[in-house]
């Protein structure tokens, strides 16, 4: 059952070059059904980021989105983000769309308190509600989060990494949003820490009927949080689909190789096969498929022509030519 | 011993202790570490952060002096005027290529100074730059010779440390995370240069990470490092695929893996990596441990027997509960 509350439809974002803009997401378009966790996949320069700082209109000065539709669902019908002046964005961020950051460090502000950073979006939201409202609801936010609302005086430095990224998850949720994106949201944290925020990010979605937006370069954290991905490489999505079945039968080579690159314990002990190259600059992208000149599998058809997503698999598309691919043994055996 | 090797150990510290002392507090980075760096090898640190995998690896570079205990090189016990020794023979690359290297010298000056310090002539130190830029991956060396970092891809960058590092002509190469800021289509072309260069040069490398599938793929042992301490050593098939401390095998079940889950998400240590300027009683882990029991929380314990032969565990009650699943790192 469709019921998206968020539609990119196709997004394209870039700055002005020398000759014409120059792309750095060439025509995203995807759904968030409500309630439902996507991530948005790739390596840095991939435009995950901008992606969806171009969602909440706050992308970096020179940047400008080019052209593309962005429909926010909200209880008072469909919002087109795009159409939005800043002054109307204010109303829907937080309070409809949510963002947290990677590294919190630098996302909250260090001298003011934690009470007050929770409290001054609470009252962006109810600007009527009284001091003891907001500060029992401040304390009930940091609760939920599972940090103790006594510690809400203190300040972000008092507060460790996993810590300060709760306090973060719990100033998005202050204006209790429909939708959060979470750049990163777990990157600069250990592991064990890594498995508390993503164990709390699940909770909280189950429990609020939250849609999630997590953008990662891990296609791991993605497999233990998301039900459906979307892989990105040089600015467009080049396979998206279930979680289960694109990193069970990846169906582009790009996602194979990504797959590939993380080695399985108790697999086959060897170290993965490395792909050629890097990713192309935005400026000077390749003809054709963006990814074949790393490609195994290139061959001359690939270096022309669009590469639209189509059909492979239920629900499961791949903008490969030749996928249905086979499904090549890799270091841990085969995906 | 068992397992060990008739030759002698690179590196080899016994109760290594490095404190330090903050706001009146004694901080104890290292409280009591025994390891063996034995030459030829890769050897994996795994742990949070804060357990003590960076003190170590920069007190095997000469840079912290131990306040107890014993650092051996070659053989020999290091002296305070050792660490000068130990600075040439051991070198180190670090995690982020966009912050080790001086982003006002060239490629070119990057990798000679470290010889440059070593008051090695011009002419010599030139030919040796090139070789170690080249053996690096980057080839031919002029092309590379006169560029700055921010011309560079952040793996040719990565390359370029590890040419400054194997420049001074190295036995061993301490590796803190190198690369786990680099994108993930350009790790593996790190990880087989370095693997390579082993082989090529018959260097001993430290790999110190936090990516339990990073280390299993390339290290012949292990250390699990527990608030400045070893609490699991072995094999790398030993350790990460039949663990026998509670925390290694709590590490390894909370490491997200791109495979289903049987059984659903495993269970995630309550808390934090305690501070190590206020230790708990006895075994260390015991606050977090799922298995404590009362002797725990009272009798401290070192390394023991456990599992595989040379596996050592430092826990009263190793062992595997349950076979481990097989898990990805994290990137």
């Amino acid at each position: 059952m469709s019921d998206p509350v968020l539609t990119v439809d196709d997004l394209h974002v870039g700055y002005p070059g020398e000759e014409g803009d120059i792309e750095i997401v060439t025509g995203v378009s995807f759904e968030l059904q409500r309630g439902e966790a996507l991530g948005l996949a790739g390596e840095s320069g991939c435009g995950k980021t901008t992606t969806a700082l171009a969602i909440m209109k706050l992308l970096a000065p020179g940047l400008r989105q080019i052209s593309g539709t962005v429909d926010l669902q909200t209880a008072n019908g469909v919002v087109h983000l795009q159409k939005r002046t800043e002054r109307g964005m204010r109303d829907v961020r937080w309070t409809e769309i949510s963002l947290v950051f990677q590294g919190a460090i630098g996302a909250l502000d260090p001298v003011q308190r934690v009470s007050r950073q929770i409290g001054d979006a609470i009252r962006l939201h109810d600007p009527e509600a009284d001091r003891t409202a907001v500060r029992e609801r401040v304390k009930e936010l940091l609760e939920r989060v599972g940090i103790s609302g006594e510690r809400a005086s203190q300040y972000p430095h008092e507060f460790s990494g996993g810590m300060r990224q709760r306090v973060m998850i719990a100033l998005a949720l202050a204006c209790e949003p429909e939708v959060i994106i979470a750049d990163e949201p777990t990157t600069a944290l250990d592991v064990m820490t890594q498995a508390q925020v993503l164990a709390l990010l699940e909770e909280l979605r189950r429990d609020l009927g939250l849609a999630l937006l997590l953008i990662t370069h891990d296609l791991a954290v993605i497999a233990e949080t998301c039900e459906r991905v979307a892989v990105m490489y040089a600015g467009s999505i080049v396979e998206t689909g279930p979680t289960d079945a694109v990193f069970a039968v990846p169906q582009h080579p790009y996602t194979q190789r990504l797959l590939g690159a993380f080695p399985l314990v108790g697999g086959e002990r060897a170290l993965p096969p490395a792909i050629p190259g890097t990713p192309p600059d935005p400026a000077d992208p390749p003809s054709g498929c963006r990814f074949h000149p790393r490609c195994h599998l290139a061959r001359e058809a690939c270096w022309h022509g669009e590469m639209a997503l189509r059909p492979v698999g239920d629900d499961h598309d791949s903008a490969c030519l030749f996928a249905p691919l086979q499904q090549t043994a890799v270091a841990g055996g085969v995906r | 011993m068992p397992l060990a090797s008739a030759v002698t150990p690179l590196a080899e510290a016994r109760g290594l202790e490095v404190t330090f002392r903050r706001r009146g507090r004694v901080v104890r980075a290292l409280d009591g570490v025994d390891l063996e760096w034995r030459q030829d090898e890769v050897l994996g640190v795994v742990g949070e952060s804060g357990c003590g995998k960076t003190t170590l690896a920069r007190t095997l570079l000469g840079l912290e002096l131990p306040s107890a205990g014993e650092l051996r090189f070659e053989g020999e016990v290091l002296d305070r005027g050792g660490t000068r020794t130990l600075r040439r023979k051991v070198q180190m690359v670090f995690q982020d290529p966009y912050q080790s290297l001086n982003p006002r010298m060239r490629v070119s000056e990057l990798v000679q100074e470290p010889l440059r310090m070593q008051g090695m002539p011009r002419g010599e130190r030139i030919l040796r730059a090139a070789t170690a830029l080249e053996d690096a991956g980057l080839a031919p060396a002029e092309r590379f010779w006169h560029r700055y970092p921010f011309e560079l891809s952040g793996g040719q960058r990565q390359r370029v440390a590890i040419a400054s590092a194997l420049a001074p002509e190295p036995a061993g190469l301490v590796c803190d995370e190198p690369v786990s800021a680099l994108d993930v289509s350009v790790r593996a072309q790190v990880l087989h240069l370095l693997l390579g260069l082993r082989r090529a040069r018959g260097l001993a490398l430290l790999l110190i990470t936090h990516d339990i599938g990073l280390a299993w793929s390339l290290c012949d042992r292990v250390a699990v490092m527990y608030l400045g301490r070893v609490v699991e050593l072995g094999t790398a098939a030993d350790v990460l695929e039949r663990p026998q401390h509670p925390y290694t095998q709590a590490l390894i079940a909370v490491a997200p893996s791109t495979r289903p889950r049987p059984g659903g998400r495993a269970a995630i240590l309550e808390g934090e990596v305690p501070d190590a300027s206020r230790l708990p009683s006895g075994c260390r882990f015991h606050p977090r441990c799922p298995r404590a029991r009362e002797r725990c929380a009272e009798e401290d314990v070192g390394p023991r027997p456990s599992g595989a032969a040379g596996q050592t565990a430092a826990c009263w009650y190793p062992g595997m509960e349950r076979p481990v699943r097989a898990v990805a790192p994290t990137a």
